[in-house]
């Protein structure tokens, strides 16, 4: 957790940003196309139009995994919110009132999860895959199916700046940062996680503080799916359909553990660029689309076995346990 | 009680990174005796069992069993010699049946080619041990339905399953009350009979002086010496123990009782019902009962952690409503909670010491929501200096801890926040002689600057030495009450009240008479 | 045990999500005509076949207190295996067929002991593993079949799921054979109730010598294996294989388990409870399509029966410790 700073979660880490890089390196030097001094076309549209989204996406299931939870629902979230955002723009003609009412509809579905989750005592896998069966749904019963078009206006307000989306994620990720790693708020989050009833104890909230994480969860879901329809410049009631599983394979890269207290915001980043870095990669080096999911497993396991190594070569902390 | 030998030690060394745990222990251990082994938390007791039990290797000197070699490769190998440990954390399967838990790991099986599981003789042989011991237990029954007490004696009952030579009791009775304890002594001196060697771990002396026979005292992985029970004495094993003498235990200053802090008015909850108590500025009030009267109960309500359901509750004169209770308005009125769990309920393991001490405060110390690093790691060095908490820095993992030190660290977390009224629950729960010390200076210390001290309590030599007055509980209720200059304080007397049921209502005395308690003396 | 315990002893295995899910039930029967009759009664457990053999692996993974995430790409890639093989072959032999289902099990039992090896035996994080090796699957399969989908399987291979013994259709048979050897293996031999004491207390397991690496490691093989057989059944049946077939079977396997009162902290329940969760699932969709819902409408309300169905169990297990722990304990 945030102030703990021992030489092994360091390394750890440290790890993964060098593999970033390393990456990084190896996809310029094996190919011309992924990355060059006078060629950054391609990695300034990864950054700019790509990596934004997984790493809202990965950061929106990182926040609940700190308080030792899932969320399910991050499809009907992006969906739904970003479905009845365009219906409002269309019927009330207001881009403001539009972002206002999806922002609105991602928080009242984390609100109700965290309440499921926190006041009733439903276990979060139940409650949020739950949630989002009934979220898909609804998108689907609203729109009957169908898609909106014609936000032509709406995606001209963001990509009048190419930078309008990383700028964005940007602000959240930083934001978020700052409240769960530089802020009491964030403390008692990850004291929530870590020990619920001890926290519970020490005069913490634990049922604000997990409502709270789940909102979060559905602001950036919220966020995210009205990115997209501006990228799109259309809304589909199947948009989030399959990112639960590239939510959960960024952030789980990036070295975030569905053990309460041992995610952190920057799994989010770090996985979500490692996610991005490498699919362009892939196809780069000419690895064929139809065979990125495999190499994502790879990838995966080798993470896996990585820090297994690292965790051998850090011998040296002598365990003194006292009885 | 035989001469000859059932288990030799000589030797015997283990050695973790950084700390010889076991320095070339040699003792031994003969049948039908009970051989307590005492040490300090840190002294190599555990780990010096465990290597008999078959959990550690060893890695120097060697063990003589019945007069042959004796060097387990697991858990297994020394069962089959008929070693067997019941640890100090009870490691029983909560959701399983005691039957199952008897048998884990080797549950009978009939025929040749399913190799079926027989449920019926598992539950037949686990009923027939538990009778053979006297323990009322069906053996169908999950063991999270149990009693703690109750658990431990199926603990046992499972260590002797098996055909036994010696088992190793760790702390057996950390958990118990006195009634519970004379049962399972019952169990014990059965087992003697039979010629078991039983290895008794223990920081209680009077449990010591009751059931023991032969003492082996260990300190800092070494052999101090071993004495016969009857031949020796308090001072000697604990001179033995610490290398020093130790000034006397209970050391207080008796205060004239202040304004009332803390008051129940036939406070009713889930567990208890017409419960009236009051805890002065100044004084310890203890609280004597058996695991389960509903002691803990009480304590969470006062805390706002477990709902009130009737009666009334004051700090400090004002009345604190049932609806809206919660520790966080706890803790802001005054009140401090030291739960008896302090693993899963008083600590954040995986935390460091320092972010530990500060997780009450966090709104008190970071006072614009900011935390503040340099802040932070002054304020746990301060603390920790005050509490003598040994570790090598604050930013150690809690889990890193031995009991007493992390006792101390949930102490600190609580001085935080300036309460004037403390709860602390088994304070002294599995906590050596040398730390308990220490705690009881820091309570006494507490209650001489004005605080005062709810302090719930399983050990008698405890509950009698340091508080002012002692409340019992039995099935929910208080029943009776012993204030020190009125009553003598002895554990014959506190048991009395403690098993004294229904009936009588409890009254509290008038302030008048109060004070004029303790103008007379005895104090 | 006696008939008259063993019966008792039913009852009390059925938790209380069950009772509210049979509720449910009857209440559908009220509702529509012929529900609890034989020909729907069937269409349910056909339906039911394929999520009830995957289910039957889950429970065990979860019973130790973690989750086998990789199931969905298992099942994808052991029935993408087979179809291309079928297909590969001029015309379709029993032989074939057999050999067909034997790849599905090979590489379902396959990916099943690299699941065990890495978790149970190296320690390895089993969130990590499970859901590397759902990606390795479901990317294998994408693949191998260049992000197509295969379809039209020969008779004799789909005689498999949809041809009928006795008036059951053969996937409904084989599922039942497959729980009945699970149920065995499940509460009638020592891995069995290792799972369980694994799943209550990892320490207390270690400590009464029960060899846990051991224990774990067949705990995934095996539902690697089951989700290779629930590939078979799912081949035969939607007479279609492609990167897309098991998808979200993962996720449907974990709440068939915990509808039937499998906790996800292990050491509790089992899959007696799975069974019916599994069936409780499918009879749900079958009910609420028979109703006349929109397919949209339907997946909203499955999404609140599931809650409400968890929900009603949650709030009588607080009630009932509430109840037992008013009455002032009395020490035995």
């Amino acid at each position: 957790m945030a102030d703990r700073f021992d030489v092994r979660s360091f390394l750890i880490k440290g790890a993964r940003v060098i593999v970033l890089i390393l990456l990084f390196v190896v996809f310029s030097a094996f190919t011309d196309s992924f990355f060059g001094l006078n060629n950054w076309t391609n990695v300034g549209n990864i950054l700019l139009q790509e990596a934004p989204f997984y790493i809202l996406l990965a950061l929106g299931m990182t926040i609940p995994m700190i308080v030792g939870g899932i969320d399910l629902s991050i499809e009907a979230n992006i969906s739904l919110s970003s479905f009845i955002c365009a219906m409002t723009i269309q019927a009330v003609g207001n881009t403001g009132a539009g972002i206002l009412t999806g922002l609105a509809v991602g928080l009242l579905m984390g609100f109700i999860n965290g309440v499921l989750i926190a006041r009733t005592g439903l276990p979060p896998f139940v409650a949020t895959y739950s949630m989002n069966w009934i979220g898909k749904g609804s998108a689907l019963v609203i729109s009957k199916g169908g898609q909106l078009n014609g936000f032509e206006n709406f995606r001209n307000l963001f990509n009048s700046w190419e930078g309008t989306y990383l700028l964005m994620a940007g602000i959240i990720l930083v934001m978020a940062w700052f409240l769960y790693t530089k802020t009491a708020f964030g403390r008692e989050t990850y004291s929530v996680g870590c020990n619920a009833v001890a926290a519970r104890i020490s005069g913490i909230n634990s049922t604000k503080i997990k409502i709270l994480a789940y909102m979060a969860s559905g602001f950036i879901g919220a966020m995210t799916g009205m990115m997209y329809v501006a990228k799109l410049g259309a809304a589909d009631p199947t948009l989030g359909n399959g990112f639960t599983i590239k939510a959960i394979a960024a952030t789980l890269i990036g070295g975030a553990s569905f053990r309460g207290a041992k995610s952190r915001v920057s799994n989010a980043l770090i996985g979500g660029l490692i996610v991005v870095i490498l699919n362009n990669g892939l196809i780069h080096i000419g690895v064929p689309g139809v065979w990125q999911d495999f190499a994502q497993g790879l990838i995966i396991i080798a993470a896996v076995l990585m820090e297994r190594m690292l965790e051998k070569l850090q011998t040296a902390e002598p365990k003194v346990r006292l009885q | 009680m035989g001469q000859q030998t059932l288990l030799e030690i000589r030797n015997l060394t283990k050695v973790f990174p950084g700390v010889t745990a076991v320095d070339h222990v040699s003792f031994d251990i003969r049948p039908g005796e009970v051989h307590v082994l005492m040490g300090e938390n840190g002294a190599g007791k555990s780990t010096l069992v465990k290597m008999i039990a078959g959990i550690h290797g060893i890695d120097d000197g060697d063990m003589v069993l019945s007069g042959e070699v004796y060097r387990p490769q697991s858990v297994l190998d020394a069962q089959r010699h008929g070693i067997n440990m019941v640890h100090q954390e009870l490691s029983m399967m909560p959701n399983r049946t005691v039957a199952q838990n008897i048998f884990v790991g080797r549950e009978p099986v009939k025929g040749k080619l399913l190799k079926q599981v027989d449920l019926r003789k598992m539950n037949e042989d686990s009923q027939a041990l538990l009778d053979r011991l006297g323990v009322k237990v069906n053996a169908q029954t999950r063991t999270k339905d149990l009693s703690i007490a109750l658990q431990q004696m199926v603990e046992v009952a499972k260590a002797i399953s098996t055909d036994n030579k010696i088992l190793i009791l760790d702390e057996p009775t950390s958990s118990l009350t006195t009634p519970e304890i004379k049962a399972l002594f019952e169990i014990v001196r059965r087992l003697k009979e039979d010629g078991l060697g039983i290895v008794y771990i223990s920081h209680r002396m009077n449990e010591i002086f009751e059931i023991g026979d032969r003492i082996t005292i260990m300190r800092d992985g070494k052999y101090v010496g071993t004495r016969r029970v009857k031949e020796t004495s308090i001072d000697e094993i604990i001179n033995m123990m610490i290398g020093r003498k130790l000034v006397q235990l209970f050391d207080r200053t008796w205060n004239k009782p202040g304004e009332i802090l803390l008051e129940t008015k036939e406070l009713t909850g889930l567990r208890f019902r017409n419960v009236n108590i009051r805890v002065h500025a100044g004084e310890i009030a203890g609280v004597a009962g058996l695991v389960g009267a509903g002691r803990t109960e009480v304590a969470k309500a006062v805390f706002g952690v477990e709902p009130i359901e009737g009666g009334q509750l004051f700090f400090a004169g004002k009345e604190i409503l049932a609806k809206g209770h919660s520790p966080q308005k706890a803790i802001a009125d005054g009140i401090s909670y030291l739960s008896e769990d302090r693993k899963q309920e008083g600590l954040f393991l995986e935390f460091s010491i320092s972010d530990n001490i500060v997780s009450v405060a966090l709104k008190d110390l970071f006072k614009n929501g900011l935390l503040n690093p340099a802040k932070q790691k002054k304020t746990a060095d301060e603390y920790m200096q005050k509490l003598s908490v040994a570790a090598a820095d604050a930013e150690r993992t809690v889990d890193t801890l031995s009991g007493g030190n992390q006792q101390k660290v949930s102490l600190a977390k609580w001085l935080l926040t300036r309460s004037r009224v403390f709860i602390f629950d088994e304070p002294t729960r599995g906590i050596d002689i040398g730390a308990k010390a220490e705690i009881y200076a820091l309570m006494d210390e507490l209650v001489r600057n004005g605080a005062g001290i709810l302090m719930i309590s399983s050990e008698m030599t405890e509950v009698c030495g340091i508080s002012d007055r002692i409340y019992a509980m039995h099935d929910g209720e208080i029943s009776g009450e012993l204030i020190r200059g009125r009553d003598t304080f002895t554990e014959d007397n506190v048991l009395a009240i403690m098993l004294r049921s229904g009936g009588e209502r409890h009254e509290l005395l008038p302030d008048k008479e109060e004070e004029a308690l303790h103008d007379k003396g005895g104090r | 045990m006696s008939g008259m315990n063993r019966g008792k002893g039913f009852i009390k295995g059925i938790s209380g999500s069950m009772w509210a899910g049979i509720g449910l039930i009857f209440l559908f029967a009220v509702v529509i005509e012929n529900y609890l009759g034989a020909r729907n009664v069937m269409n349910i457990l056909r339906n039911s076949s394929v999520l009830v053999v995957v289910a039957a692996g889950m429970t065990m993974i979860i019973l130790l207190g973690e989750i086998d995430m990789s199931v969905g790409g298992v099942i994808t890639i052991a029935a993408t295996s087979a179809g291309l093989y079928l297909q590969s072959v001029e015309t379709v032999t029993i032989g074939n067929v057999l050999l067909g289902v034997l790849i599905c099990a090979a590489v379902g039992l396959a990916f099943g002991i690299f699941n065990g090896y890495m978790i149970g035996i190296r320690k390895f994080n089993y969130w990590l593993v499970s859901f590397g090796s759902m990606s390795m699957g479901f990317g294998l399969a994408k693949g191998i079949t260049n992000g197509g989908v295969l379809s039209g399987f020969d008779t004799k291979f789909r005689w498999i799921s949809m041809g009928e013994v006795l008036g059951l259709s053969m996937c409904i048979v084989w599922a039942l054979l497959i729980c009945a050897a699970v149920l065995f293996l499940q509460y009638r031999t020592r891995f069995g109730l290792h799972l369980y004491a694994i799943g209550d207390s990892e320490a207390c397991a270690l400590n009464s010598g029960i060899n846990v690496r051991k224990t774990r490691f067949l705990a995934y093989a095996f539902s690697g294996l089951m989700a290779g057989l629930a590939a078979m059944l799912l081949l035969a049946r939607t007479n279609s294989a492609g990167a897309a077939v098991g998808e979200g079977y993962e996720f449907n396997a974990i709440a068939a388990v915990v509808v039937g009162g499998t906790a996800m902290d292990g050491g509790k329940g089992g899959f007696k409870g799975t069974i019916f969760g599994a069936v409780f699932i499918s009879a749900m969709k079958n009910g609420l399509q028979l109703i006349g819902l929109s397919n949209y409408w339907q997946q909203v309300l499955l999404g609140v029966v599931i809650i409400a169905i968890i929900l009603y169990d949650v709030i009588s297990t607080k009630l009932r410790v509430k109840k037992s722990l008013r009455r002032v304990y009395s020490d035995g």
